[in-house]
């Protein structure tokens, strides 16, 4: 099988091959799909994000155009046309490549953004519940101050009953739910009857002063006995009282249209009436004194109309 | 018993006697870069998987040309397999593969590109509530 070729043989196939290669190099020096490509990589070249995103690519696609080069100048087309895709397409990813890093860039500006947004929407509520707790604090405090105020008046009127008290040095005075209330007690009253006391008389003169000095002040006189006796004359008894103490007070220039009496008898005890001492407490005149504008509160009204 | 020919290894000083050898460079050449060489099983596996991870990242739906033309090569590149153009098989395989690349690529992009709007759709709604939420904050006020 081993024979030598002529070496004219060899010669001439030598030329026929270097003559090929002759034929392929004087093909066009431009090949569209190829400046296509040097187009493609110069844009990729320009883009600002390519070295930090693309840059490998980028050197794939520069490669690939070299050789592009390189096979246009061996004249072998057809890799020139393959190698030329190839560059275009590296520069074409590049480009993806690079605009997806923008685009990444965008998104954490975004959601850095969003995040302060939404701190601030959470500090904005917050706000708004300390606003609303301020509010709600400083309705508190004016309920507070109203509470203390009436308190305050509570007080006032209480050291009124006291000053009452000690202006009226026979008489008990009290602040109750019906106001002030003055205690005529039994012992300023004759056994059964209705007659005012000596002793009683320092008392009225003071609640008399009391009232001139006080015009718009009004009294409601209560006479109340113990259960001895029957109710019908308990309660004459108690009325008779009631207008013995209205009428001290008329004697003492206090008009008549500031007083009103009334016998409520045996039915508010204040004690129990098994013993004597318990009676005793329970005769009584309760004297109840109007606020400054001569109202009463709903608690006086309501005992002496419910009878 | 003789190699194949490889064209770098063509010389004409070569002293090899080889005739067969020689006609074998010959026909390569006139061929023109078209056939003979190993299958290109990298390429077409490159091509391939490229491919599926297009597809995966949803080049479909955000890059269904470059997608297309990826198979369309692929596709071609293993008919030329069949035909025995290994080069060929292997040029379109290469071509393919950036395709495929550019696929994928694009689609990443556009997905981020998606995802800064949406955001930027939900920046707009939290300064509308702002927005709101301060004027209602007035009114308290």
């Amino acid at each position: 099988m081993n024979h030598v070729p002529a070496p004219g043989f060899r010669a001439g196939l030598c030329f026929t091959l270097l003559a090929m290669v002759a034929a392929c190099s004087t093909t066009p020096e431009r090949i569209p799909e190829l400046e296509q490509a040097r187009a493609a990589v110069q844009e990729l070249e320009r883009e600002p994000k390519v070295q930090q995103a693309a840059s490998e690519t980028l050197g794939k696609a520069r490669a690939a155009l070299n050789r592009a080069d390189t096979a246009l100048e061996d004249g072998e087309l057809a890799l020139v046309t393959h190698e030329a895709y190839l560059a275009r397409r590296q520069a074409e990813i590049g480009m993806q490549l690079t605009a997806e890093a923008e685009a990444l860039e965008a998104l954490e500006e975004a959601e850095k953004r969003r995040n302060e947004l939404r701190l601030e929407a959470r500090s904005r509520e917050a706000e708004q519940a300390q606003m609303l707790a301020r509010q709600r604090a400083a309705e508190a405090e004016q309920n507070a101050r109203e509470a203390a105020l009436s308190q305050s008046v509570a007080a006032a009127a209480l050291d009124e009953a006291d000053r009452l008290a000690d202006e009226l040095d026979e008489m008990e005075a009290e602040q109750t739910e019906r106001g002030i209330v003055l205690t005529l007690s039994d012992v300023l009253f004759d056994t059964d009857e209705a007659e005012l006391r000596e002793g009683a008389m320092r008392a009225m003169d003071r609640l008399a002063e009391y009232m001139a000095s006080n015009p718009k002040r009004e009294l409601l006189i209560e006479g109340h006995t113990d259960s001895t006796g029957s109710e019908e004359y308990n309660r004459e008894l108690a009325a008779e009282r009631a207008s013995a103490v209205a009428d001290a007070l008329l004697q003492r220039g206090i008009e008549r249209s500031r007083l009103r009496t009334v016998g409520l008898g045996e039915a508010y005890p204040v004690a129990t009436n098994d013993t004597a001492a318990g009676r005793q407490e329970n005769r009584r005149v309760e004297i109840v004194v109007s606020d400054p504008n001569g109202q009463f509160p709903a608690a006086a009204e309501e005992r002496v109309t419910s009878r | 018993m003789h190699g194949t020919g490889k064209r770098n290894t063509v010389s004409c000083e070569r002293s090899a006697g080889s005739i067969v050898a020689v006609t074998a460079i010959g026909l390569f050449g006139i061929t023109g870069c078209a056939s003979t060489g190993e299958r290109p099983d990298a390429a077409l596996a490159t091509a391939q998987a490229n491919i599926q991870q297009a597809q995966q990242a949803g080049a479909n739906e955000h890059a269904a040309q470059p997608l297309s033309s990826a198979r369309e090569k692929l596709a071609a590149a293993e008919a030329a397999v069949a035909r025995d153009e290994m080069l060929v098989a292997e040029h379109l395989a290469a071509e393919a593969a950036l395709d495929a690349e550019l696929a994928g690529a694009m689609t990443r992009n556009r997905k981020t590109q998606l995802a800064v709007e949406e955001l930027n759709d939900t920046i707009e709604v939290l300064r509308e509530e702002l927005a709101r939420g301060q004027s209602s904050m007035g009114e308290m006020q």
